[in-house]
């Protein structure tokens, strides 16, 4: 074993795995973001069999730096080397190919395929186009206990917990032979016991030789776990020490690099009286929240530990019950609004997604909730608010050329000081920041400190929630410790440790360790999965059923052969449609193309064409297929969203289908026709072709490399990427598919109707879609399958048969579509309890009187 | 200086940029075919606008929202036919006629609005279903054959002049103006460009967003029923297609002002430049003997290049 220079100087920290080329190094790495300069020069390795922590403040470059280990981003200098050879990281999937797994806060994984194929998406085993299912089970199964985690491989993505996921995404580093395992933040959702069990497996991944990178701020557990570890602070290493020579402090002062307790504004020398109380509904041990004016209450506690829950309480949010004392009477809010109209703020941590509005100037979100108060008869008062911004703007000391410029100009530090002086304007009672300093530089936390303690001092009520613990005991007087959804216990947070507060966090709850139910377990896979398509069939049962035994000519071959001759095209043109709503695109040109096919068929299938059938028949096709690529390309080469830009190809495919004929004419050659609508034994051979397409269609759809690959695309774009799926290219085909199969539609409907129309195809692009969601496909794609598009596509036809059937006027079918297209979209909503909570809110929000009146008891 | 180009570029994105395009295309128009620089030929290009125009306003207002209303056809097609069916020729007819055409745009829009904002179900495929449904029922209504009769004094506002300028056209740049002072000088307005910009961030902010979202619907029916009204008072008589060509064409034209799909952004000034530019372009194309198909391959071009061209300068924007 050669002795390589470079490594000579890390005498002082152990390496089981030897003496080599360190597995991963960076040296001297640079990144630089519009305003920001997110790594200065960084330099950081791992060795095989070494666990290397790296910890920092939120904004410390941590995530910058994994994100170009993993390939997301590209440093602008330096280099990166695996083995001692240079090497340059393109893509996720690159990384993992050179051996380096990321495993992320928020998972990669494809919410709606299960733990196998989620684990081998990507690697299937088996032949080209079908997987081995059984050896995918078998290999995941091994690959689950690798990680000694217990999990039936047949589960569902979407119903893991998040320490199940975890487990899922290190096997699925493991499986794919990664040497360098990174983790962003592992234990920051887990409880202690899953912390444990995460702690065993990495120790246990250490001894096998892999080199480990642990990103977190848990310095208690880094000290425990890790061999080394490097201290980013402001995108530069602070310092690298060996864990078994660092103490606590130590590791702390590097990451602020400051001594703790001086950059923070002084505590309050009194208490006020309270100004709000909560209590966890039905649970008689959880600690009361009382939020007393004049003082700073910090929230503490792991992530999502029901801090911020218990903020949102506050502001209307029912999905965890409190009961609520606002001064002395109960405060019942049903949203933003009441809780407003009662001096109750609640600042959220996402400001992009909750906070703000970045495509409007800083005058309209600062002034957006105040508008209406200050407005005379519903007109706005333009000088008053002109006013007001300007001066609250000024007092925070918010940077920009004037108050009109749009917020996705200003950097996080600025955006977060429009926030503040939006709340500035807000007498408050009760104010709570949730992570009020994420993504923002340190210059400007100092000054959100102050600004939040001189709230408290001008006798708000405020409370913080942040999971920089340092950050939280300098600047609250109080501190309510959180766990497992619920408050535990309220320290002084003058006496306040990092450590005492985390043992609090991970100990306090008791009733923790089963809230994920095992019920919903694989039983539910197969039947999730074909559960809308066996509604279906009950329906289309129900209604021959009916049918039949109302009426002679229903049941008769030869209806039966005209129902299936009906269903032919719309089936072909709703699996196309089916590709694209599964990547959760629309293909509004279905249609149209089926209008074109029809008269370009009238011209070159016509009894004197001028060239052979066979050629007519690959041009019409070749028409569907050129419509489907300029989808393509105005999707994914001009990024233009599916939706306009299948509204503007509509437009231009049904241009040209009225340029090739004005007006419905011509004739098809009447072999060609018969050809194509030929029958076996009274059954239309397109629709016997059509079955066995379906067929094959949900077999690559269940077991088929492509289906996963729609399936993982639809369901989550970046779990895709992760696997290594070309998204623009898969994207591409989708629409090339549907094209093609509205093409096919075409053909057969110019062959049924003898001749060319311009129209023919007008009402097959809301059928299609019709067909496609009835059969239970998410439009946010990701989730139907063939053979629920296929009954949807029957039952389409045949409630226009059964009309027929009754003598009803043709024209009520396009009252039926419609009806049911809505009905089954909004039935999909209805599916998950979560829906029908939200939609419930949003239905007693139209109703509600006004904002105030429902203020019980306010004074 | 900076800060008085940036507040000049902002004048200019409420008035449009899409106007220096209309500018642009009458100045060809004029050069192929002079006849287009006399008076009655930019009066008559204005009074075909307006129905578009009118029409334009009410999707405007949903598009802001950041949704989309494909049922503007259907509601334009229902009123004729329903208008014409109440009025039978006779002008005691018209106040109830309009009385009733609006309540129902009013309750189609609530419909729609709640499907959306209540229902939580896409826009696109509530409005494509409840276009089908209203089309339907404007077929089963009429059986197909629509009879009846605009009444006669409708002429004067479909067809008539005042001070030579198309009633027509004023009514639009009425109802322009006040959507306009609704859009800019209201908690309603500001509402709906917050809700348009961020939907979660406006609710968290006190405001109603699935009122303000529903209001929007009903708005854009109720515009859309205006323009049906005004386009049965210039023809005189029900039509099953005559509201088709609103389909894609409201859309366009407010895609070509410049507000953006995904909400929040775009001026009423811009739409009406909008509607003004997609006809000056319909009736230019006629003058250069364009087939209608090719008539659609331009327009649909048009929406593409246009989003795209406004993305890009929005992306390049400080």
């Amino acid at each position: 074993m050669s002795q390589h220079p470079a490594h000579t100087e890390k005498e002082a920290v152990p390496h089981v795995g030897g003496s080599a080329a360190p597995l991963l190094a960076v040296d001297a790495i640079h990144k630089r973001f519009p305003g920001v300069h997110a790594l200065k020069g960084v330099s950081f390795e791992v060795h095989a069999g070494e666990i290397h922590a790296l910890v920092g403040e939120n904004g410390a470059g941590k995530s910058t730096l994994m994100r170009i280990l993993a390939g997301v981003h590209s440093p602008d200098e330096g280099t990166i080397r695996i083995d001692g050879t240079a090497v340059t990281i393109g893509s996720p999937a690159e990384g993992l190919r050179l051996g380096i797994a990321m495993v992320y806060q928020d998972t990669r994984l494809a919410p709606t395929l299960d733990v196998a194929w989620n684990l081998a998406l990507g690697h299937e085993p088996g032949g080209a186009v079908f997987i081995d299912r059984r050896e995918m089970d078998y290999a995941a199964r091994a690959a689950l206990a690798a990680v000694g985690a217990d999990i039936d491989p047949r589960r569902m993505a979407a119903d893991l917990s998040r320490a199940e996921r975890q487990q899922v995404e290190i096997a699925r580093a493991l499986a794919r032979r990664a040497r360098v395992l990174i983790l962003d933040e592992p234990t920051s959702a887990l409880t202690l016991t899953e912390t444990e069990r995460l702690m065993e497996i990495l120790s246990d991944l250490r001894a096998r030789g892999t080199g480990i990178v642990f990103i977190s701020h848990r310095v208690p557990e880094v000290l425990a776990l890790a061999d080394r570890i490097t201290v980013l602070k402001d995108g530069e290493v602070a310092g690298e020490v060996a864990a078994a020579a660092a103490t606590p402090q130590q590791i702390v002062e590097m990451m602020v690099g400051r001594p703790i307790g001086l950059a923070f504004p002084p505590r309050a020398e009194d208490t006020g009286e309270v100004a709000a109380c909560l209590r966890l509904t039905g649970d008689d041990d959880a600690a009361e929240i009382v939020l007393r004016r004049g003082i700073i209450t910090g929230f503490a506690g792991l992530q999502d530990a029901g801090q911020s829950a218990a903020a949102r309480a506050l502001f209307g949010d029912t999905s965890v019950a409190y009961d609520i004392e606002v001064g002395d009477a109960r405060f019942q809010p049903r949203g933003p609004a009441d809780a407003l109209a009662s001096s109750v703020v609640y600042v959220p941590a996402d400001r992009r997604g909750e906070g703000l509005s970045e495509s409007h100037g800083i005058r309209e979100n600062i002034a957006l909730p105040f508008v209406d108060k200050w407005a005379t008869k519903g007109v706005l008062a333009t000088g008053r608010e002109a006013a007001e911004v300007d001066q609250a703007s000024r007092a925070i000391g918010v940077k920009a050329p004037d108050w009109e410029t749009p917020l996705s100009a200003l950097s996080g530090g600025n955006q977060q000081k429009v926030v503040f002086a939006r709340w500035g304007l807000q007498t408050a009672d009760v104010l709570v920041f949730d992570e009020p300093t994420q993504g923002v530089d340190v210059a400007t936390k100092l000054e959100l400190y102050r600004l939040i303690r001189d709230r408290a001092s001008a006798g708000a009520a405020v409370a913080v929630i942040s999971s920089d613990l340092v950050e939280l005991i300098g600047l609250s007087d109080r501190i309510m410790v959180f766990s497992d959804g619920r408050p535990v216990r309220e320290v002084d947070a003058a006496t306040a440790t990092e450590a005492g507060l985390l043992s609090l966090a991970v100990t306090g709850g008791r009733r923790n360790e089963s809230r994920d139910s095992e019920a919903k377990g694989a039983r539910r896979a197969q039947f999730g999965r074909y559960g809308p398509a066996a509604l279906l069939l009950l329906l289309v049962a129900a209604i021959f059923t009916v049918t039949a035994a109302n009426t002679d000519f229903f049941l008769t071959p030869r209806n039966l052969g005209s129902l299936a001759g009906q269903a032919a095209p719309l089936l072909f043109a709703a699996l196309g449609q089916m590709a694209v709503i599964l990547l959760g695109g629309i293909d509004l040109t279905v249609g149209p193309i089926i209008s074109l096919v029809t008269t370009i068929a009238s011209y070159l299938l016509a009894p004197d064409a001028p060239v052979p059938a066979a050629v007519g028949i690959a041009a019409c096709l070749g028409a569907g297929l050129a419509v489907g690529a300029l989808n393509a390309a105005v999707i994914v080469v001009f990024r233009i969203p599916d939706l306009v830009a299948t509204l503007g190809t509509f437009s231009v495919v049904q241009g040209l289908a009225l340029m090739v004929r004005p007006s419905p004419g011509g004739t098809l050659d009447p072999e060609i026709a018969a050809a194509i609508t030929e029958r076996v034994s009274r059954l239309p051979l397109a629709f016997i072709a059509v079955v066995l397409v379906f067929l094959l269609a949900e077999a690559i759809l269940n077991r088929g490399r492509l289906g996963a690959r729609l399936y993982a695309l639809g369901g989550s774009a970046e779990a895709a990427a992760v696997a290594g799926i070309r998204g623009d290219r898969l994207r591409a085909m989708a629409y090339l598919f549907s094209g093609f199969m509205a093409a096919v539609a075409g053909l057969i409907i110019a062959a049924r109707i003898g001749s060319g129309d311009p129209q023919a195809g007008s009402a097959f692009t809301l059928a299609s879609v019709t067909a496609v969601v009835v059969g239970g496909t998410s439009v946010f794609g990701g989730v139907g399958t063939a053979a629920g598009t296929f009954l949807g596509a029957i039952l389409v036809v045949l409630i226009q048969n059964v009309l027929n059937q009754f003598q009803v006027s043709a024209y009520w079918q396009y009252i039926w579509t419609g009806l049911l297209t809505i009905a089954a979209v909004a039935g999909h909503g209805l599916r998950s309890p979560d829906r029908r909570r939200a939609m419930a809110a949003r239905a007693r929000a139209v109703f509600r009187v006004t904002q105030a009146k429902n203020l019980e008891g306010e004074t | 200086m900076a800060a008085s180009r940036t507040a000049l570029r902002r004048v200019l994105a409420e008035l449009g940029a899409v106007w220096l395009a209309v500018i642009g295309l009458y100045a060809i128009a004029s050069i192929v075919s002079p006849p287009m620089l006399q008076l009655g030929q930019v009066f008559n290009i204005l009074q075909v606008a307006s129905f578009l125009g009118v029409i334009a306003l009410g999707q405007f207002v949903v598009v802001l929202s950041g949704g989309i209303d494909l049922s503007q056809a259907g509601v334009v097609t229902l009123t004729n036919i329903v208008a014409t069916s109440v009025m039978l020729g006779e002008d005691t007819m018209i106040l109830p006629a309009i009385a009733i055409c609006v309540g129902l745009a009013l309750v189609i829009g609530i419909l729609n609005g709640a499907m959306v904002a209540v229902l939580g179900i896409t826009p696109l495929v509530a409005t494509l279903g409840m276009n089908a449904l209203l089309f339907g029922s404007a077929l089963v209504f009429t059986g197909g054959a629509p009879r009846g009769a605009g009444a006669p004094a409708l002429d004067a506002i479909g067809n008539g002049t005042l001070g030579g300028v198309p009633v027509a056209t004023l009514i639009w740049l009425v109802l322009a103006a006040m959507l306009w002072a609704l859009m800019r000088q209201t908690v309603f307005g500001r509402w709906l460009y917050s809700v348009g910009g961020n939907a979660r961030a406006a609710h968290m902010m006190g405001v109603p967003v699935e009122r303000v979202t529903i209001t929007a619907y009903a708005l854009s029916t109720i515009m859309a029923a205006f323009g049906g009204l005004l386009l049965t008072a210039y023809v005189g008589n029900p039509s099953l297609g005559i509201g088709n060509q609103y389909l894609f064409t409201a859309v366009a034209a407010v895609v070509v002002g410049g507000a953006a799909l995904s909400g929040g952004v775009g001026s009423v000034p811009a739409t009406v430049g909008g509607a003004v530019f997609i006809t000056v372009l319909g009736s230019f194309t006629n003058i250069v003997r364009v087939s209608t198909g090719a008539q659609f391959v331009i327009q649909g071009a048009l929406i593409l290049a246009s989003v795209y061209a406004y993305r890009q300068f929005a992306r390049r924007r400080p």
